[in-house]
């Protein structure tokens, strides 16, 4: 059975791999990315079928990396999840993403919520 | 700033320059009055003289000089007998001239010779006194004929005085020359001092005010120096307080968003152990996650409140007031609330009155924190019975009310409860949990929304708190 790509750009180690277990689970191949550049840069090579985005990355704000990703024609149709642990902050950027999650983010919401935004073959 | 010093100098030597020149000016005026009037008496005095010695012998000539010719006048024997008469009589007198006139303006005497013959009839001082009014005037004269030579640079005071003949009826008019200029130089003499005198006076006045108002002018400076060096003190205090109070605020917003990562890895991955994930854990190790997920829980709720309280006392806290439909918010929380009350096998009850409308105006998210934190408050300090949710409509308000069968609180540890970092440990000791921020927030929020929140507690039956919410909340900004 075919996995869907997913990227999961988040700048701590263990919450990323967390979240990367959640997706797994619901059938998706994560690539994590410690830094907006990075997984702006993979995108010039794959698509992937669901993102999820931390507002506080190292490099760019996540609202930057945001921007970038919906500017992004081949991406309309990608599921954005955005993470973060300020709730003003979530309240902001609410009708900006497809979902917004607040830290910390429980394990099994995340593998619901995943699989629900999962493409229908 | 204001320049005493300046605004004295300028003003105190306008206003003493004034003060020396008036008081100058009113004494020439006053002093001159009274030469005149004292001239004046002088006059119609020596004139009473000439009437009462002289007139009664010259009146005879007079009637008859009309018929004279001017040279014949002054040629005649009387007039130098009356000249002769007169210059005795005024003798050590300081009259320089005296003239006499029949009641027809001529004039049929003068000790200036020349002048006899002449006619006055249009002299103004010569008609007044003709119809008995003294006429006098003070004049100034650079040459004057006196009684034996010219004299020069004169003050002369004239005087035109009524002659009366022994009927009371006026015969003629009498003219006296008095020669004052010693009185006026006098006179002029006293003014010049009283203006020095004063000027004196004024500067040693002005000077003695100079140097008070210049002492007053430093100390008011100094003082407003002072006053803005104070002011700039407290701004900057100010500032400081403002920088401290914001670097705090944003420090404990920081500390509370950085506790929050690794609190997500904790909890996940205990979540992932009791998922079996990782292969199925046996009942102990179920237990041991369990704890891990309470006690992050516990941990979790303290850092929410933290930031919450963060909020509040940075002052920034903005209500996002959009519509909310009561029923449907309490369906999405209460899940929550239920799944903790059975857990520690309390009864859980939830009810929505018929008469609260189906849409409200409110902040969500506070909102929602406030139910959370009495509930949760509810539940952690029951341990047996049940713990009660209600959303009332009174009047124009709304509101929750969260019953609870605990311990209750003391009547002694109501009046505190409210405070931030209030525990009550009193009704259970060793059971209290929590940071005893809860209550406050809730308290904070309620009045920002522009309720309240009040309490009723009996020891060991239970508590019960309630929200009230205006219906019309307080739109501090509103959004769609």
């Amino acid at each position: 059975m075919n996995k869907f790509p997913a990227f999961i750009i988040e700048d701590d180690q263990s919450v990323a791999n967390l979240y990367s277990e959640a997706l797994r689970l619901a059938e998706y191949e994560p690539e994590l990315f410690a830094h907006g550049r990075d997984a702006l840069q993979r995108l010039q090579e794959i698509t992937p079928a669901l993102i999820l985005l931390d507002l506080h990355l190292p490099d760019l704000s996540g609202e930057d990396v945001l921007t970038q990703l919906q500017a992004d024609a081949k991406l309309a149709h990608t599921p954005v999840f955005l993470l973060t642990a300020d709730h003003l902050f979530a309240e902001q950027l609410r009708h900006k993403a497809d979902l917004v999650l607040l830290k910390p983010v429980s394990f099994s919401q995340l593998k619901e919520m995943a699989a629900r935004f999962r493409p229908q073959p | 700033m204001f320049r005493l010093q300046r605004y004295f100098t300028i003003t105190s030597l306008i206003a003493f320059i004034l003060i020396a020149a008036l008081l100058g000016y009113f004494y020439r005026v006053l002093a001159f009055s009274d030469l005149i009037a004292a001239s004046e008496s002088k006059n119609v005095a020596l004139t009473q003289t000439f009437s009462n010695f002289l007139w009664p012998q010259f009146a005879p000539f007079v009637s008859e000089a009309g018929a004279m010719g001017q040279a014949a006048l002054q040629n005649h024997p009387r007039t130098q007998t009356l000249y002769d008469e007169i210059q005795a009589q005024l003798a050590g007198l300081s009259v320089v001239k005296v003239k006499v006139y029949d009641m027809n303006g001529l004039t049929v005497f003068s000790t200036e010779r020349a002048q006899i013959g002449e006619n006055k009839l249009d002299n103004a001082g010569y008609l007044s006194a003709r119809s008995g009014a003294v006429a006098s005037e003070l004049t100034f004269r650079d040459t004057f004929s006196a009684f034996e030579q010219t004299i020069e640079d004169r003050n002369v005071f004239s005087s035109y005085v009524p002659i009366y003949g022994p009927t009371g009826e006026i015969e003629g008019v009498f003219e006296v020359y008095d020669d004052v200029t010693p009185l006026v130089q006098q006179l002029e003499q006293t003014q010049r001092d009283i203006i020095l005198g004063v000027v004196i006076i004024l500067a040693g006045l002005y000077f003695v005010l100079f140097f008070i108002v210049r002492r007053a002018d430093g100390i008011i400076r100094q003082q407003y120096n002072d006053l803005r060096q104070s002011e700039s003190d407290l701004r900057q205090a100010r500032d400081e307080a403002l920088a401290a109070s914001q670097f705090k605020s944003k420090l404990l917003a920081n500390v509370s968003h950085d506790m929050r990562t690794p609190l997500n890895a904790i909890m996940g991955y205990a979540e992932i152990l009791e998922e079996g994930v990782y292969g199925q854990i046996t009942p102990q190790q179920k237990k041991a996650t369990d704890e891990i997920l309470r006690s992050a829980g516990v941990l979790l709720e303290f850092i929410s409140n933290l930031l919450d309280r963060a909020q509040l006392e940075s002052g920034k806290l903005k209500l996002h007031i959009r519509p909310i439909a009561p029923r449907e918010f309490v369906a999405e929380i209460q899940p929550q609330f239920e799944i903790l009350a059975t857990a520690k096998g309390l009864s859980w009850h939830c009810k929505v009155a018929e008469d609260v409308p189906q849409q409200l105006l409110g902040d969500r998210y506070w909102l929602r924190q406030i139910v959370f934190n009495l509930v949760s408050n509810a539940i952690k300090f029951t341990d047996e019975g049940g713990v009660w949710l209600l959303v009332f409509r009174r009047q124009d308000q709304w509101g929750f009310q969260v019953t609870d069968t605990g311990p209750g609180i003391s009547p002694g540890s109501q009046a505190r409860i409210f405070n931030a970092f209030e525990r009550v440990s009193d009704g259970h000791v060793g059971s209290a949990k929590g940071v005893g921020l809860g209550l406050s927030i809730v308290k904070e929020l309620a009045l920002l929304m522009g309720g309240d929140v009040t309490m009723e507690s009996t020891t060991d039956q239970g508590s019960s708190f309630t929200v009230t919410l205006p219906l019309q909340p307080i739109l501090e900004e509103v959004e769609k």
